[in-house]
């Protein structure tokens, strides 16, 4: 499938300092990319370059094929942002809002389309009110709906999850698996990779403006560490239970520490019962176990403290 | 043409929001009073007038329009010096710019929202002066009209400067501040200018100062926007054809070109906090 963004060793550099530095990747049609990473780490300027409100320092930003900033009213036509807080014009009413933008689109059939998006976000009761006495969450739908006015195909959403309730959560994983449904891309960036996991097919992790991994959601799952870690604290640990542990085709990882062994183990399966069996045949005694989970999230934070 | 249409939405967005604020209708309100009691000044002192032979309408109509235009210029150049740094603070300007809309729309959509606003208070006031003038005798003439040209011209001048100063800056009171700091430094040079010219040459510091100062002066006059009105009453008060064009030329040359610095310094500064 065609790549319908492509940044080229983009770079932004703000003095001496790099907000994103040498970044390649390139999002498939009507796919989900998540763009994960910690706060501070150039999500936000990473946006910003490709929807055009920040001009990168080097490199260019192709969207469906075409250098964004030679042809950027006819692009920005198809996308739609959604930037990190809901910046709206507090004096307007949701349908003012929504009219203004739609007309500043040309979108036809200009009234059916707010109704239709303002009684999907159930906003249709507080439609008249001024922007400026809707709650934050209220906001954050209509800055939603704001970017979906024109119907764009591809459709730019930063941190859209943040300060809502699970309600609103629901509602805005709702509204980007339906825009995937219609066969439109989503990129979406986020800090919180649980949630991404639920619905991204591709995913890059960019930490200090550098992309540390970019592909798809299995790919990540495979380079990252995740699965369970026991440590077991023996009366002695021998080469010959770390050699016997070794053999176990679930076992991913052992390590020595002491008299203390680490073994990784792949899945969330409970394999305590056939680990403590392996060790004992090879001639170990268990003082104690400790078993740790560890998940995507703990995995995403291990992977970018490496970075660091 | 996508960007007539952007102009115009951006236009017609400021000019909603202008009359949804106190602001517009406080001056409106305070132009409409003071017209009032110049029209009752004006009717009361009407005989002393007759008798020294000065026509009555012409100095009721340019006396009060110039005191309305002072309000309304004081209003456009504060209206126009936060319009896009409160775009900015409240990151609007960023949301804007998602969209089809580029430097150079954005900037003329401002400019020419702020424009109606004033048109649309200039009517109303000319208006106003008229009745009033009508309602206490002192009949009417064309002054009003000519002084209405002349006063959109002033304003087009401070929209423009007010623009380009908001374009500066990032927040509604960094852009005020930067406001009367200019007001404050026109005003300073002028009475510096003022009182270096009454003190005799005792000295050559002096000298030099007067010399910086008039070169200053010089310099200035084509910055301050009040220049503007002063090359147009000229116009208006002498029969010269070429004095009457450059009246108008040098205004809108005077817009036009500050509009185009703040396009380039918007372009420059970017939209993003």
């Amino acid at each position: 499938m065609a790549n319908v963004v492509e940044a080229v060793n983009l770079s932004k550099k703000y003095g001496n300092v790099y907000g994103v530095k040498d970044l390649n990747f390139g999002i498939e049609e009507g796919s989900i990319y998540g763009f994960i990473g910690p706060n501070g780490a150039g999500k936000t300027t990473t946006i910003a370059l490709l929807t055009g409100i920040l001009e990168p320092t080097e490199g260019i930003v192709l969207l469906y094929g075409k250098p964004l900033k030679q042809n950027m009213m006819e692009l920005k036509k198809r996308i739609g942002v959604v930037p990190d807080n809901p910046y709206v014009y507090n004096h307007m009413s949701a349908v003012e809002y929504l009219a203004f933008f739609a007309d500043l689109y040309d979108v036809e059939k200009k009234q059916e389309r707010i109704e239709e998006l303002l009684s999907y976000f159930n906003l249709m009761e507080h439609r008249d009110k001024q922007l400026r006495k809707y709650s934050k969450g209220m906001k954050q739908k209509i800055n939603i709906a704001r970017a979906l006015v024109h119907d764009p195909d591809l459709l730019f959403l930063d941190e859209p999850i943040q300060g809502l309730d699970p309600t609103g959560v629901k509602e805005v994983r709702d509204v980007i698996l339906g825009e995937k449904k219609k066969g439109k891309t989503v990129f979406i960036s986020s800090h919180i990779l649980s949630e991404m996991d639920k619905f991204c097919d591709q995913v890059g992790i960019i930490n200090k403006g550098s992309l540390v991994m970019s592909g798809s959601m299995d790919k990540l799952k495979k380079s990252i560490k995740s699965g369970i870690e026991l440590e077991i604290e023996l009366d002695k640990a021998t080469d010959k239970i770390i050699d016997s542990l070794k053999t176990l085709e679930y076992v991913k990882e052992v390590a020595r520490e002491g008299n203390k062994i680490k073994v990784r183990i792949e899945g969330s399966a409970d394999l305590r019962k056939e680990i403590s069996r392996q060790v004992t045949l090879a001639g170990g005694v268990i003082i104690a176990m400790k078993e740790d989970r560890v998940d995507l999230e703990a995995a995403f934070v291990e992977l970018t403290k490496e970075e660091k | 043409m996508y960007q007539i249409h952007a102009i115009k939405l951006i236009a017609k967005k400021d000019v909603m929001r202008t009359l949804r604020t106190p602001g517009v209708y406080l001056a409106f309100l305070m132009s409409c009073a003071g017209a009032t009691l110049s029209a009752y000044f004006f009717s009361v002192v009407s005989n002393a007038f007759s008798s020294m032979g000065v026509g009555l309408t012409d100095i009721y109509t340019s006396i009060t329009m110039l005191a309305i235009l002072g309000i309304y210029a004081l209003y456009m150049a504060v209206t126009s010096v936060t319009t896009i740094a409160r775009e900015r603070q409240d990151k609007t300007l960023e949301v804007l710019f998602y969209g089809p809309v580029n430097q150079k729309s954005f900037i003329l959509g401002k400019y020419l929202g702020r424009m109606a606003i004033f048109i649309l208070l200039l009517l109303g006031t000319t208006l106003y002066i008229t009745a009033a003038g009508l309602a206490f005798g002192l009949g009417v003439n064309e002054t009003s009209l000519k002084l209405a040209i002349l006063s959109t011209l002033l304003i087009s001048c401070i929209v423009s400067l007010g623009i380009l100063l908001s374009t500066l800056t990032s927040s509604v009171t960094g852009s005020i501040f930067l406001l009367i700091i200019f007001m404050i430094a026109m005003f300073l040079l002028k009475v510096a200018g003022i009182f270096l010219g009454i003190i005799p040459d005792i000295n050559p510091i002096i000298t030099i100062a007067r010399n910086m100062t008039v070169t200053l002066i010089n310099v200035t006059q084509y910055v301050s926007p009040v220049e503007y009105l002063s090359i147009g009453i000229d116009a208006v008060n002498s029969a010269d054809l070429l004095k009457y064009a450059a009246g108008f030329l040098y205004p809108a040359a005077y817009t036009g070109l500050l509009l185009w610095i703040s396009t380039v310094i918007l372009k420059k500064k970017g939209v993003k906090q």
